[in-house]
């Protein structure tokens, strides 16, 4: 395994990581086209300067996967299911035609990581227009609370032919087990409103959470 | 997101640009405070330029229905395509909104 601090191009199948200091859609975009492995976000000013990754990094780049490792302020400016699943389609593990339902299913998993996990909001508040103006504060004070930009969110997927699983991890408190169960749209202070979860699980074989709750698995047939 | 807004005769139309999700809510509140000036009877939001929209984004949609209506101003949904008229579709909009092609 290689560790690099700048967007070399590494050969294909070496379980190359890339640590990114900074980024942005168009370069993020480029360097999804190469054959890393696993893309880490470097630590920011002020934290442990040691590079870290979540608990299913060596799993994931062992098993030729693609591995993100994002502070929650990048994850939340960057197009980061798009960009996840460009790597998945460039890398063979889903095609064109998938794609709209993986991408669709991954970007619930990750909001629900970033707003409900690692920034603690409530979507009730959310979804209340009485509520609006408040809940577009609190968003911003917690995206601005350093502590919470800097929790992470994990997201590792592994394939086979005909399968995908794509565990995404946040550092909130994780899901109650009746707050996977599969759901119908329901019935807001706002009318009809689809559900993030109930999206997950029309789209997917199956959900599941993992040992400790923070962890989402998706898996998808392909 | 981004978005654009033209004074018509009777409203604003609001032209949504790339991907419209739940990173937006700042920036779609000021959208809502849009349909606080006078003499406005129509918002038409075009859609066409959307390339992407998640649950959040159809929320956000129903956070203006219901500003709009407190304001009694007609609500109009024009030019979804592809993934954006999918979910429109599947969260059956058409039975809360004006949707047009």
């Amino acid at each position: 395994m290689t560790s690099v601090l700048d967007a070399e191009a590494p050969a294909a199948g070496t379980g190359a990581v890339l640590v990114m200091a900074s980024v942005d859609d168009d370069h993020l975009g480029r360097l999804m086209r190469q054959p890393f492995a696993a893309y880490l976000e470097a630590p920011e000013p002020g934290e442990d300067h040691q590079v870290t990754a979540g608990p299913r990094f060596e799993s994931t780049v062992a098993a030729g996967g693609l591995y993100f490792w994002l502070t929650t302020g990048t994850a939340f400016q960057l197009a980061t299911t798009m960009l996840f699943c460009d790597g998945l389609v460039t890398r063979g593990a889903v095609t064109g035609e998938q794609r709209e339902g993986v991408e669709l299913a991954l970007h619930e998993a990750v909001a629900n990581a970033l707003l409900h996990g690692n920034l603690g909001l409530d979507s009730e508040m959310r979804d209340d227009f009485r509520r609006y103006a408040e809940f577009c504060q609190l968003l911003d004070e917690r995206l601005r609370d350093p502590v919470r930009h800097r929790q992470r969110v994990e997201i590792a997927a592994t394939w086979q032919p005909g399968f995908l699983e794509i565990v995404v991890t946040d550092q909130g408190e994780g899901y109650a087990d009746a707050a996977i169960t599969p759901d119908e749209p329901e019935e807001t202070a706002n009318g009809l409103l689809i559900h993030g979860l109930g999206i997950i699980h029309a789209l997917t074989e199956s959900v599941t959470t993992d040992a400790d709750g923070r962890g989402l698995i998706l898996r998808f047939a392909t | 997101m981004e978005h654009k807004v033209h004074n018509t005769s009777t409203g604003q139309e609001i032209m949504l640009r790339g991907r419209f999700t739940f990173a937006d809510h700042e920036g779609f509140r000021g959208v809502v405070q849009l349909m606080d000036e006078p003499g406005a009877k129509r918002i038409v939001f075009d859609l066409s330029g959307l390339e992407f929209v998640d649950s959040a984004g159809l929320g956000m949609f129903l956070i203006a229905r219901e500003a709009a209506e407190r304001k009694k101003l007609q609500l109009v949904l024009r030019g979804a395509q592809g993934q954006v008229k999918r979910m429109l579709d599947l969260g059956r909009f058409d039975a809360l909104f004006t949707i047009q092609d």
